[in-house]
């Protein structure tokens, strides 16, 4: 389900956090896209298994009227198979969305964010927020 | 032609070894090291009565439905129920990671650390409800059991060599995973656009008069659905081609190998308690029995080389088992006793061979006159997977025909922690 966040047209600096709660695999990247362009990755969680700490995505009157999407790859292919559907019922992915005029916004991905493959191994959790 | 030879001799040995081993059959109720190794299910272990049925279910949800199950179709607390399950996977756990799994607190640039206590968070439960029924003074007394186990990992080492290999292989897997989410993302970020646009189209439908507008925007919406769909079925198929990609699978079995290597050290516990009520009577309720476990198990590899390829150790086990409450002898249901049994093997394990000596010995607090050890010394020679002839010297438990002296094979298990069961002369 898309998110709105008000950013606000001034030169403040919007920041995101993303935090995964998995004992599997995971990898996170985020996506900015800006009227008329394409897609731009502006963050990735590298080895940090998904997590993504407090990162500046831009000034306010920049990146307003964009779009954000927060893709993230949960991998159950290291953990027994009997325990996948505990680890997907239990997956945990927060988002915090700071500097705006929405101010502190926390909040969790919602049932249509989340994609799992034929096999059950893979969980694919796309968050899309836009930019007001 | 070799193998073909292998089968011969195994056969032959075999053949030649089976009265023997039919011999030790008889041999009397003892333990054995392997009776005392940390059990899977404390609470059923300690009511030495299996229950009929035994649930383990892998989620919360699949947890209380279990539960509500057995009450409807008992219609009340039901007569003979097991369940077994592990708490860490019921609860959500917002900053746990895979590092946190796999017991590594992660540094970069290779000073990654052990969690060497991560064990204690997969503590599994088990919990049994039994009904039997014993003969006390003469009488037939039903007994309902109530028995409550906790088994964990206390403590876990692995070696610097796997701690490395897991890391590595982590970092691997998270680039093939970080390529696909990439690729993923992209084509849904462009999702979102085509469905914000739609959402914004379908506004305009919603308040447009002008026909000719109002076409105009139809065929946009048209053009943005198909758009949409197509997207979307990328990205579906995206995410199933990563869930086949072999690099993907390779890496994923890489780590569980390396996290199913014998660890360099390792101590497991558990812990379990049973209560009866005599006559389905809750006035008549009373602690029946209490057990505890502790295995510790060190193994260190006598190679060098590349942890996969270790074949050669030498391994330390000791373990010990407090029994307290009523004895597990059936012969007289009422005996209550304190026993603990502790013992240990050390091993010197070189590719197909092993040489070991091992140690048991029984105190019992309640009567001092049953104490015992038995002490032997085994070779054993691992003829194929899962297949070993055996040989044992040493003391039995008792006084009287104590003598351990037995040959034998053993098939089925290959756990490291055999035993040999004694024949008596």
């Amino acid at each position: 389900m898309k998110r709105d966040y008000e950013t606000g047209i001034d030169t403040n600096t919007i920041f995101l956090e993303v935090t995964v709660g998995t004992p599997a695999t995971a990898t996170t990247i985020v996506f900015l896209t800006l009227p008329g362009l394409d897609p731009e990755v502006i963050a990735e969680s590298g080895n940090s298994n998904g997590n993504i700490p407090e990162t500046p995505i831009g000034k306010a009157g920049k990146i307003r009227n964009g779009f954000l999407r927060i893709e993230t790859t949960v991998d159950l292919g290291t953990l027994p198979e009997s325990t996948w559907p505990a680890a997907t019922e239990k997956l945990v992915v927060t988002y915090v969305l700071n500097g705006g005029t929405s101010g502190r916004d926390e909040f969790t991905f919602d049932p249509d964010d989340r994609k799992i493959s034929n096999n059950g191994k893979i969980i694919a959790i796309g968050k899309p927020i836009k930019l007001t | 032609m070799i193998m073909k030879r292998r089968t011969i001799l195994t056969f032959l040995a075999a053949f030649l070894l089976v009265p023997f081993l039919n011999a030790q059959d008889a041999s009397t109720k003892e333990i054995k090291l392997e009776d005392l190794q940390v059990p899977n299910s404390p609470a059923f272990i300690l009511l030495d009565v299996a229950p009929t049925a035994i649930e383990k279910p892998a989620t919360a949800k699949a947890f209380t439905t279990s539960i509500l199950n057995s009450v409807a179709e008992n219609n009340g607390i039901p007569q003979n129920y097991g369940l077994e399950f592990t708490p860490f996977w019921f609860i959500k756990h917002p900053n746990f990671n895979a590092f946190k799994y796999y017991g590594i607190h992660y540094e970069a640039k290779g000073k990654s650390t052990r969690r060497v206590f991560a064990g204690l968070r997969m503590a599994g439960v088990s919990f049994a409800l039994v009904n039997n029924k014993e003969s006390k003074d003469s009488m037939l007394v039903k007994t309902s059991n109530l028995s409550l186990g906790l088994r964990s990992t206390i403590l876990k080492v692995i070696s610097n060599q796997d701690l490395r290999d897991i890391v590595r292989n982590n970092d691997s897997l998270i680039a093939r995973l970080g390529k696909a989410t990439r690729d993923r993302g992209k084509i849904d970020a462009k999702l979102d656009i085509v469905k914000d646009s739609l959402s914004v189209v379908n506004k305009r439908i919603d308040t447009e008069t002008d026909t000719s507008k109002l076409r105009a925007l139809i065929a946009e919406k048209r053009k943005l659905v198909k758009r949409s769909i197509i997207l979307a079925a990328e990205s579906d198929d995206l995410l199933n081609n990563t869930s086949v990609d072999t690099s993907i699978i390779r890496f994923e079995n890489t780590i569980k190998e390396i996290l199913a290597r014998k660890p360099l050290f390792a101590v497991d516990g558990a812990v379990a308690l049973n209560w009866a009520f005599d006559n389905s009577n809750f006035k008549s309720n009373y602690f029946d029995r209490f057990g505890a476990w502790l295995t510790m198990d060190l193994s260190l590899p006598l190679s060098k080389k590349n942890a996969a390829e270790k074949k050669n150790y030498i391994n330390l086990y000791v373990v010990g088992r407090y029994l307290s409450g009523r004895s597990l002898d059936e012969t007289d249901s009422l005996v209550r006793q304190d026993v603990l049994d502790s013992g240990g093997k050390i091993e010197l394990e070189i590719a197909r061979f092993s040489l070991s000596g091992e140690y048991l010995y029984r105190l019992n607090m309640t009567n001092s006159a049953q104490n015992s050890f038995r002490a032997s010394a085994m070779v054993k020679f691992k003829i194929m997977e899962s297949l070993y002839i055996t040989g044992a010297y040493g003391k039995n438990f008792g006084d009287k025909n104590n003598v351990i002296a037995q040959v034998g094979i053993n098939w089925g298990f290959g756990s490291g922690l055999e035993y040999v069961v004694a024949g008596k002369k």
